[in-house]
């Protein structure tokens, strides 16, 4: 067998050495190029989100609990070395020269935060540090113009500012501009002021009974080592009680969440779509690679080798090709890959590494087994053949489809791993099993309706004399490979199409999502008697409003009258829904979303949000009871409801029809938008109406507004990327034809064809061929995009007709330009030296 | 019918130049056969090439039918070939996406005629084939695939007909069945054909017999033939 094997490195070598393989191996490479280049700028990506979502919360896993949490499960942290940050978050008042605030006082330890940025501004500028030395105190905006403090080096120089908290008094040292790990999902709900853990004892503001969080940061202590911290995380999941609760990474910022889940379903999608392009290009390469090795097989059969040797001898080779293309078209993507970071500058810069191994392991083994899989359904029939019958190319010259997916187990087995591979290299089954689904039964649906077309035009150019007879002829007799053609073409154009128009939808939802003026603050605990008077405080100070929407307190107790611990299935009974009290809401339009068909008077209808009604197994018509005060209310439900957790209005998991609750105490929330420099306005707000709560979300809003930026550049970038890997693809894809085209038309030159009617035919040919598969690829990719928008992204969806005029001139200038570029050789040599060059 | 007058053919090569044909001169009169014989690498295939229109020479002229091929473009060379002149390759050159049927009505189409199926298949009943009409090149033997070529060849009517080797890759059977096919329709359709071959007793059987020797080609007399069959 090593003798076999030395060999096939031998035929390797010698058949790289004379270029048989060079085309095959630029294939290759581009294919996991491609492959690789997206993949690392995937896991960029991700990472970039993760390491941000990280700085928002200090560290890569917080535990927040309202008690101190077991010195064993810090102990067991400082044993896994993992770093550990500590902060207590309580309410408490704040005076400045007899002047009183209620505040929320952040004590930290002194290497908070483990990981983001902490600015303070001192003297004028920013610094990025950790905790407030011990005796002094940072503030943020709204404690600083309430107290009319002032930070500039002049007020520095002149005079100390004192801050009372409890029994101890603090240095006033510097304005709060950013602080990671926000409890409460970043929401600021009063004015924050940040103290060192280390004096905390001083103030004596914390006694027994007193309302603390205790929040724990844990980060790795080596950067890359992520197990140790899942472990770790996993040991404490199991540990927590009611009260506690960890939050890693972006999957707790509902509103950060539903824009990012967005942006890494596309990217998820670029991933899958890349796989496919490249699986493409492969196909095609070992496809005519196979071709072109049936007579050096025939004549080693002659010679006396037997079937497995060859069967090994091209394995090996196929092996070896596969791991040097594959490693070769990684190193290329990576090195794409170090360019397009350099282009995109800072927008991705923050992650701890810049190299992944996932995008490697993909690509080698996807490159390897899509090159062995449908090169050896090529291989494998010359089983079928005698030795002369290899020679005499029996098969070289048979291109009829039955013949191509004649060996269909090995199709099959291909098909079967790409979408495995697709799977894995996505981590998105749904998006992907949609993806394929929808594209395989469009093919088959698009590939049927293909031939009907050209049936029909060949009918009516012949009826109504549009093209030339000859033209005719040729389109009929090349029916089969002319659908083939339209079918490979139509597809890559549509998966350009898909992946451009998922791309500008996006973008554009984004921008749309948050337009000038998108509320950044948002005001609850408004009391009803204080409606009237708030609204037009609002209307004075020019501050716009959505307007104001009732909130109930209410816990739910029972589904279809049993408690709702035994009501929900088993892994949803730790939902945070049922372990506190919902904030529940009157509508009278419960218009959009899934209705029950059926409308019972006597019932009070209520509307459920989606995911809500999904964790906990509630359907239409479900009975729900909840408990506000000491009264029950029961309800069905009529309405699930998609909400847009990113739309930055009060959204409510429950709203009821009017006039069943609003006789319970009710308050009442609003949101508006107010600029940085408007932000005085709050205090005097809070000066008018002392009871309301304001909940600042602008730090949250630019988060998702900086990561979504960032996004979007690399998806234009990816973008880019792909529309140049399905050019590169839809060229080798057309220049795979040409072979057979030119040998074509050589012969019918020997009969006598002039130039002119040989171009009309090719001509006529490729203009079908370009305007069936633009119509096709129209069809595909609307057809997908529809169902993707509605199964994966959640978008609006309506027709593109620019699209389509733009991919009819594209596929005409694409199929019809290059096409007859390649075939311009058959004119420029003599129909003798073509006949010999094919023959070769 | 075919004129050559100093003929040649040369390539330059980095190092040198090589003449593959020279000086090569002859008159064939219409109706007439020719064969031309050679080592391998003589230049048989190329001065075939040349006489047919399908490559140019280096220089000297080829007349066919009266048209100098030096004064024609590349269309007036193909119509040429389209109305006077009909081939048979040794490889046979048969399109291997269409079927007997189609491969012989492929130079009927080429000039339009409308009944290009019906005279199709009465040249494949002529060469014995009409049962194989819609079997594709790699369902056909050698032999049946060279008699397509001969139906396609003569399908078009030509006044003069190349064929290189025709039976270079077919038994000795098949070999002969082309040979009489060949010389059948010659006299049926009053064509003039010319040869290249290596078979001696196909060569006999034309009425001329050129010898090609290192590019130079010299006509064999009966004192010749009857030397270089060892008579």
């Amino acid at each position: 067998m090593w003798r076999i094997f030395r060999l096939a490195i031998k035929f390797f070598k010698r058949e790289l050495y004379n270029g048989e393989l060079s085309l095959f191996m630029l294939s290759l490479v581009i294919a996991t190029g491609s492959l690789s280049c997206i993949g690392f700028l995937i896991e960029r990506i991700d990472g970039s989100m993760n390491h941000h979502a990280n700085q928002l919360n200090g560290a890569q896993l917080v535990l927040k609990s309202s008690s101190e949490v077991p010195a064993l499960w810090l102990e067991k942290a400082q044993q896994l070395k993992l770093k550990q940050a500590k902060m207590l978050v309580f309410p408490s008042m704040l005076v400045v020269n007899d002047e009183f605030k209620l505040a929320q006082i952040k004590a930290v330890s002194a290497n908070f935060p483990l990981q983001g940025e902490l600015q303070v501004k001192k003297q004028d500028s920013v610094q990025i540090t950790k905790a407030p030395p011990e005796g002094e105190i940072w503030l943020d905006k709204r404690l600083v113009l309430f107290f009319k403090l002032s930070f500039n080096q002049q007020s520095a120089s002149t005079k100390k500012q004192w801050v009372e908290l409890g029994d101890a008094q603090f240095k006033a040292g510097g304005l709060l501009e950013r602080v990671p790990g926000q409890s409460n999902s970043l929401f600021t709900i009063a004015p924050t002021a940040l103290i060192n853990l280390a004096d905390l004892d001083k103030t004596a503001t914390i006694q027994p009974g007193s309302r603390v969080d205790y929040i724990y940061f844990f980060s790795d202590n080596t950067s890359g080592d992520r197990q140790t911290l899942a472990d770790y995380q996993q040991w404490l999941k199991a540990k927590l009680q009611t009260g506690q609760s960890l939050r890693t990474g972006v999957e707790d910022f509902k509103a950060v969440n539903a824009s990012l889940k967005k942006a890494a379903d596309y990217l998820s999608l670029a991933g899958v779509l890349t796989l496919l392009l490249s699986a493409i290009a492969i196909a095609i390469s070992s496809h005519r690679y196979g071709q072109k090795q049936y007579k050096n097989n025939a004549i080693m059969l002659c010679l006396g080798f037997s079937e497995k040797n060859i069967l090994f001898i091209e394995t090996a080779k196929l092996m070896t090709l596969g791991l040097i293309g594959s490693f070769a078209g990684i190193v290329l993507g990576y090195l794409v890959y170090l360019v397009l970071l350099h282009v995109l500058g800072d927008a991705l810069t923050r992650t701890e590494s810049h190299f992944f191994l996932m995008p490697v392991l993909v690509s080698m083994i996807s490159g390897v087994f899509l090159l062995l899989t449908i090169s050896m359904a090529n291989l494998v029939r010359i089983k079928k053949l005698s030795p002369m019958g290899l020679i005499r190319n029996e098969l070289l010259s048979n291109t009829s489809i039955s013949e191509v997916v004649n060996n269909k187990l090995f199709y099959l087995i291909s098909a079967a791993g790409l979408i495995v591979i697709s799977i894995w290299y996505s981590g998105n089954t749904q998006l992907t099993l949609t993806f394929y689904t929808v594209l395989l039964l469009s093919a088959v649906f698009f590939y049927f309706f293909a031939k009907l077309l050209l049936v029909q035009i060949i009918y009516y150019g012949r009826r109504f004399q549009l093209i030339n007879r000859l033209s005719l002829l040729n389109l009929e007799r090349h029916k089969q490979a002319v659908l083939l053609q339209v079918t490979s073409f139509s597809l890559i154009f549509s998966l350009i199409i898909l992946i451009f128009l998922v791309r500008t939808e996006l973008l554009d939802n984004w921008q749309k999502q948050f337009p000038e003026g998108t509320p950044n603050h948002f005001v609850i605990n408004v009391q009803t008697y204080e409606r009237v008077s708030f609204e037009s405080y609002l209307e004075q100070h020019s501050i716009k409003t959505q307007g104001l929407y009732p909130m109930i307190r209410g816990r739910l107790t029972h589904i279809n009258h049993l408690a709702v611990n035994q009501a929900v299935p088993k892994e949803a009974r730790s939902h945070n829904a049922l372990h506190r009290a919902l904030n529940l809401s009157v509508s009278d339009s419960l218009a959009a979303g899934k209705k029950s068909p059926v409308q019972l008077p006597e019932n009070t209808p209520i509307s459920i949000e989606k995911s809500l009604a999904k964790a906990l197994n509630i359907s239409l018509e479900d009975s729900l009871t909840f408990r506000v005060g000491s009264q029950s209310i029961e309800g069905r439900v009529t309405q699930i409801r998609q909400v847009k957790w990113d739309s930055f209005q009060p959204n409510f998991y429950i709203i009821f029809s009017p006039g069943i609750i609003e006789k319970y105490p009710m308050t009442w929330i609003a949101s508006f938008y107010l600029g940085q420099d408007d932000k005085h306005q709050l205090n005097q707000l809070m000066a008018q109406f002392p009871g309301i709560t304001i909940i600042e979300v602008d730090e949250v809003l630019k988060e998702i507004q900086f990561i979504i930026n960032k996004v979007s550049a690399a998806i234009e970038v990816i973008f880019i990327f792909i529309v140049i890997a399905g050019a590169l693809i839809l060229s080798a894809s057309l220049s795979s034809t040409m072979a057979s085209r030119m040998y074509e038309n050589a012969i019918i030159r020997t009969l006598g064809a002039s130039t002119k009617q040989l171009r009309r035919c090719l001509l006529v040919e490729f203009v079908v061929v370009a305007l069936l598969s633009a119509l096709i690829a129209v069809l595909l990719a609307e057809f997908s995009t529809y169902i993707l928008y509605q199964q994966v992204f959640q978008m609006a969806y309506s027709l593109h007709p620019i699209v389509w005029g733009a991919m009819v001139c594209v596929s005409l200038i694409i199929i019809c330009g290059l096409g007859m570029l390649l075939v311009n050789k058959i004119f420029t040599q003599s129909a003798h030296q073509s006949l010999i060059q094919q023959m070769e | 019918m075919l004129y050559a007058q100093h003929l040649a053919k040369n390539i330059i090569t980095p190092n040198a130049r090589l003449d593959i044909l020279r000086d090569v001169n002859f008159h064939l009169r219409a109706g007439e056969t020719m064969a031309i014989t050679g080592a391998s690498g003589s230049g048989k295939s190329t001065l075939l090439s040349l006489l047919a229109g399908l490559d140019t020479p280096s220089s000297g002229q080829v007349k066919i039918a009266g048209y100098s091929l030096s004064e024609l473009d590349e269309e007036a060379r193909a119509l040429l070939r389209q109305n006077k002149i009909g081939f048979v390759f040794q490889s046979f050159h048969l399109i291997p996406a269409l079927n007997a049927l189609d491969n012989v009505m492929l130079p009927l189409e080429l000039k339009g005629q409308k009944n290009a199926q019906e005279q199709a298949l009465d040249l494949l009943a002529r060469v014995g084939l009409s049962q194989r009409s819609d079997h594709k090149p790699v369902e056909l033997s050698g032999g049946e695939q060279q008699r397509v070529a001969i139906a396609r060849a003569f399908a078009g009517h030509p006044e003069i007909l190349f064929a290189d080797e025709p039976t270079g890759n077919l038994d000795q059977l098949s070999g002969e069945t082309i040979i009489k096919l060949l010389f059948e329709l010659n006299q049926e359709q009053g064509t003039t054909l010319v040869l290249v071959t290596h078979d001696q007793l196909l060569a006999q059987a034309c009425q001329r017999h050129f010898y090609l020797d290192q590019g130079v080609l010299n006509e064999l007399s009966a004192d010749d033939l009857t030397n270089s069959l060892g008579c």
